[in-house]
């Protein structure tokens, strides 16, 4: 009772900021929160004339093909394993790209760079991976042919899974780098100009502003997007590692994830309830870790905290 | 420092930006000669940054749809746009909301946001929820679900503006201004890098967008592009097997019609984002509250 | 100042709420509007004109408003008091589309179903099939004159029936042979093959004496079993399915990967694709990559019967192409292995199934009516060539696909269609077919739902490559059958084996 007075008061006192954030309060009960409740499917018997209310409760059923399945491990391993590569190399490229550009002038030269760092992020991954085949294959591929011109072995790197943790990585980097750029860079735009002068006019060099002055201060944003990816986590990227790897079970011991799992186990007698199943096992763990990267991030960083 | 020291620093820094910056140009290059190869000449020599022979038929096959393409072009600018202005419109404001020092709430107000991104119940009951109210079949059907607003730009524009200056609010409120006024007359206009940031991330979803399209409305006259870049695209990615390819003429556009619909998708937000490049600019309204 | 904004703001919400409303307030007058104009036909009475809302994957052809019109001119005509409507979803999304408007209520009445991706069965299992049973007797006769009557036992579950078949293609024999340049195998002085040494001497024969750059390959067609080669081994005829269960001909069910003639077709492809005849790559090979081999005319032979489309345009594409569809081994007996791929079952939500059923019975009574619904309006889309045959004057067009609806009876073929494609699948074989044991059984998974799902997905993974030669038979049985093991292979066969028993009367 007292915390919803405090609230209340709180609305009162600041009528305008509620009022302000009204839309999308209301945007996100009606499209986000109105659809939680679906979630439970995942505990019943999916039927499609039964519908929500009348379906048959089973439990964790819908969870056992899934748990009790020989590749859990090495699936949530590799979902893991790569989005945290993703995150963080993803991270790595575009600070360093947004910090050098920054330092750069703002001529046209500049102004085409950056645009062109956007260029991969609009390539549909099924195009993309057109692209990544010619240069890959081992018949006529870019790379083979070069080793070959070369006199080197060529490398099969469709038979091969050892090489798909870096080749997934660097294609997640390439296609993704732009976006945070562009987010960095505006971030950089914002920041006060008097600590810039003020190490000039100490005597501070190119390499010191960026390391000391411009990465610090975007490490709040780098935060706050690193906590929402965690929150992620436990999603593989679907529409990236099904049109790369497709079928390829050769190369599943080190690309297959959650997702792809899933999608192949229940594509011929699957069921929307296992799905979900497994959705809510995805969202339940990502959200504690959220929360729990947040409460450090909490006490050592308060800016960098998401919530 | 000597001159020379300088030089080559910035040297490499331009090397490094450069490189980078082939690295994405050059698989566009390939896309776009591909879009222009002739499909015998792909079946037969596979891909080349000089194809031997050079052909429109993927081109004139995209555009064969004459007034219908037409007409959605004028649905996708249209959704665009007003979807572009009323998303950021809205995200600003919550932004503002939840970085407003005095809102007690803030924190929790941006958790609200946030579980959302995490749980969601999926497609069946976004699309039951939209049945229900009536955005189906209309152009607020195209608009509204998804993609009006999120919470991740939510989260772009909090971070932005916890960084302007609290003093601002304070003055402004010592001068009688309300929220609102704070808002739209001080905070807006000097958080524009990262709202023109947040409109080109909303309007690359409402460009790229077909999904609500698909889902949600049957007339045809209300359908954006991507619809039918899409429908060109899936006819037969369905069946792995042959039948669904043999159809048609001796050498039917495949791989040359994917990327010229990539090329068509990419090329009007290429133009969007050197255009918002001026909005990258400092506001100039801090130097004048500090003094 | 205040004011005024706060009113702004309040008034667009409130302009947007209204725009929200008055749209669902005209949908709702659109919907009632049509229901009064279709009411349900369950009255005895039934005057009223029933629309029977056909939803399928693919795109509207050119025209499709004149087409689906002169197919309800001809429903009026015939005082069928039906209408038809094809709703059209886009192929990429047609799983997730039609999923959710099963899940939501969404009225509609006919859906076609593909044993390749989601089965009769599985949706059944799901409550997401009408039965339709007792409507195929009242109001099916000419449906059943074209559908034989041994394929109605694998539409039939739970004893009710739940989908109509699609019978366009005689199943014996029809997929278990390969596609070969004829021209080729004459040029260099060899004989069809007969066994796996014939067809490494034809692969080797190839490479060697291949003109021109690249090198030819075997396209293998591997999300199938490799039903050609089986025809080599002396156990046949056999049933594989999913290249997962193995039953032979006196009704024992084992694990495929385990059996004899697994090993002998994995040792063969092994041989294949270490002298380089598969390709290296083939797993990864992109959508489409069977096709553009094929049509480059790189190829040693190419699994299946692959004789799509016309002669006239294979010749531009391989200018002195003969291609020809050939079995390697004739003398064994035409084998039928399943009844039907492809069907069109009415959809658990449909307000009116008997009228879908009335539909389909309308298809198929003439060929007029089935030229409309497949072929589009004659001198259109279409032109009539005599019986059987027909051209387009736009080769990319497709309305309603025979696959998908099509019938043996009524199908026509574009002239210059191969004749041997014409005798493979055209032509409905009566004597001389040896049944599978196993042809109208249908497995109900229920009680191993999840060792089921997990073993077919462990095919995929484990299966393929020692399938298809990659890795070879030694290195990976162990690994492979471990795996298979741990996820459950074992008792799905015991349980299969206990459904085909009952199912057999043993």
């Amino acid at each position: 009772m007292k915390n919803k007075l405090v609230f209340l008061a709180d609305v009162r006192t600041n009528f305008f900021s509620y009022l302000l954030a009204l839309p999308a309060i209301l945007f996100t009960l009606i499209f986000g929160y109105c659809t939680i409740p679906y979630m439970i499917i995942a505990f019943q018997k999916y039927n499609f004339r039964k519908g929500l209310l009348g379906s048959e409760f089973v439990g964790f059923k819908n969870f056992e093909f899934f748990f009790k399945s020989n590749d859990i491990v090495q699936v949530i391993v590799n979902t893991i394993k790569l989005n945290f590569l993703f995150i963080g190399f993803t991270t790595l490229l575009a600070l360093v790209i947004s910090v050098l550009l920054n330092e750069l002038s703002q001529n046209w030269m500049r102004k085409f760079f950056q645009s062109s760092f956007l260029f991969p992020y609009f390539m549909s991954w099924v195009v993309i991976s057109y692209m990544l085949y010619s240069l890959l294959s081992y018949d006529h591929g870019l790379i083979n042919n070069v080793l070959e011109w070369a006199g080197l072995k060529p490398l099969s790197f469709y038979t091969e899974s050892k090489y798909w943790t870096a080749i997934l990585v660097m294609m997640k980097m390439w296609k993704d780098f732009g976006l945070n750029v562009i987010i960095y860079l505006a971030v950089i735009t914002g920041f006060d100009t008097e600590i810039y002068e003020a190490a000039r006019i100490d005597g501070a060099n190119r390499w010191q502003v960026c390391t000391r002055i411009t990465t610090p201060l975007l490490m709040t944003t780098v935060s706050i997007l690193t906590i929402i990816a965690i929150g992620k986590i436990f999603y593989g990227d679907f529409g990236m590692i099904y049109a790369l790897v497709g079928d390829n079970g050769v190369l599943y011991e080190t690309t297959d994830v959650i997702d792809t799992f899933m999608f192949r186990t229940l594509r011929t007698v699957g069921n929307p309830s296992q799905a979900m199943a497994v959705g809510l096992f995805q969202a339940i763990m990502g959200f504690i870790l959220v929360c729990g990267t947040n409460y450090i991030v909490k006490k050592r960083f308060r800016e960098g905290a998401l919530f | 420092m000597s001159l020379k020291r300088i030089v080559s620093a910035n040297s490499l820094m331009w090397l490094v930006i450069a490189a980078v910056s082939l690295l994405c140009l050059l698989p566009l290059l390939l896309i776009l000669m591909i879009s222009f190869t002739d499909e015998a000449e792909i079946v037969r020599h596979g891909y080349s940054f000089f194809p031997g022979k050079l052909s429109l038929e993927a081109y004139s096959l995209l555009f064969k749809s004459g007034k219908q393409m037409f007409n959605s072009y004028g649905i996708t600018i249209f959704v665009t746009v007003v979807g572009t202005a009323a998303a950021t419109l809205i995200t600003g404001m919550a932004s503002f909301a939840i970085s407003n020092p005095s809102v007690r709430n803030r924190d929790k107000l941006a958790m609200y946001f946030f579980i959302p991104m995490v749980f969601s119940g999926g497609m069946v009951p976004w699309y039951m929820i939209n049945r229900a109210i009536g955005l189906t079949d209309n152009i607020l059907a195209l608009i509204i679900p998804t993609l009006l607003f999120s919470p991740f730009n939510l989260f772009l524009v909090r971070n932005y503006m916890r960084e302007l200056p609290i003093s601002l609010i304070e003055s402004a409120k010592l001068d009688g201004a309300n929220d609102v006024t704070i808002a739209f007359k001080i905070f807006f206009p000097l958080s524009m890098p990262i709202l023109a940031t947040v409109a080109l991330f909303y309007s690359i979803g409402y460009w790229n967008d077909w999904w609500n399209a698909i889902m949600l409305v049957s007339d045809i006259n209300l359908y954006p592009v991507q619809y039918f870049l899409m429908k060109l695209k899936s006819e037969a990615s369905m069946l792995k097997n042959m039948q669904s390819m043999a159809g048609g003429g001796a050498f039917k556009p495949q791989e040359s019609l994917q990327m010229a619909t990539a090329i068509i998708t990419i090329g009007p937000i290429i133009l969007l984002y050197p255009f918002l490049q001026r909005f990258f600019v400092k506001g100039l309204v801090v130097g004048s509250v500090k003094g | 100042m205040k004011k005024l904004l706060a009113t702004i703001i309040c008034c667009t919400l409130l302009v947007a709420g209204l725009a929200a409303c008055s749209s669902s307030k005209d949908n709702n007058a659109a919907q009632n509007g049509q229901e009064t104009k279709t009411p349900d036909t369950s009255s005895p009475k039934a005057e009223e004109v029933v629309t029977v809302k056909y939803v399928r994957p693919g795109t509207p052809p050119d025209d499709n408003a004149k087409l689906v019109q002169a197919i309800n001119d001809k429903l009026a005509a015939d005082k069928t008091n039906l209408q038809l409507e094809i709703q059209y979803i886009p192929s990429d999304v047609w799983m997730d589309k039609s999923t959710m408007m099963l899940s939501t209520g969404e009225e509609f009445d006919l859906m076609p179903v593909m044993e390749d991706q989601k089965g009769v069965s599985a949706y059944v299992a799901m409550d997401g099939l009408a039965p339709i049973g007792k409507y195929l007797d009242q109001y099916g006769s000419n449906i059943k004159k074209v559908v034989p009557e041994w394929m109605w036992e694998s539409a039939t579950m739970n004893g009710d029936i739940y989908t109509i078949p699609a019978y366009w293609t005689e199943t014996a024999n029809n997929n278990n042979n390969i596609t070969i340049r004829r021209e080729l195998l004459e040029k260099w002085g060899l004989k069809d093959p007969r066994t796996t040494d014939d067809l490494l001497n034809m692969a080797k024969v190839f490479t060697e004496n291949w003109e021109g750059d690249g090198k030819p390959v075997v396209i293998p067609m591997f999300n199938e079993p490799f039903t050609w080669l089986f025809q080599t081994m002396d156990s046949y005829p056999f049933s594989v399915l999913k290249d997962l269960i193995y039953i032979d001909q006196q009704g024992n069910v084992k694990n495929w990967l385990e059996t004899p003639e697994f090993k002998e077709s994995a040792e063969f492809f092994r041989k294949l694709y270490e002298q380089g005849y598969v390709p290296q790559d083939i797993l990864a090979k992109p959508n489409g990559w069977s096709w553009q081999q094929m049509t480059s005319g790189s190829f040693i032979w190419v699994d299946g019967m692959q004789l799509w489309g016309s002669e006239a345009s294979w010749e531009e594409r391989i200018p002195g192409v003969k291609l020809d569809t050939i079995y390697l081994n004739p003398d064994k007996p035409m084998f039928r292995e399943t009844a039907f791929r492809n069907s069109t079952a009415v959809s658990s939500t449909s307000k009116h199934p008997e009228a879908a059923v009335k539909f389909l019975d309308w298809l198929y009574t003439s060929q007029e009516n089935y030229d409309l619904v497949v072929y589009g309006v004659e001198g259109l889309t279409w032109e009539d060539k005599g019986t059987g045959l027909y051209t387009r004057p736009d080769p990319n067009f497709e309305f309603n696909a025979d696959w998908m609806i099509g019938n043996l009876k009524f199908t026509r073929y574009e002239v210059g269609t191969y004749q041997k494609f014409i005798d493979i699948l055209g032509t409905e074989k009566t004597e001389g077919v040896t049944n599978s044991v196993a042809l109208n059984f249908v497995f109900d998974s229920t009680k191993v739902a999840n060792e089921y799902a997990n073993s077919m997905a462990e095919v995929q993974r484990s299966i393929y490559p020692i399938k298809l030669g990659i890795v070879s038979y030694e290195e990976g049985y162990e690994a492979a059958l471990k795996k298979l093991k741990a996820a459950g292979i074992d008792k799905v066969i015991a349980e299969y084996q206990a459904q085909l028993n009952a199912h057999l009367g043993k």
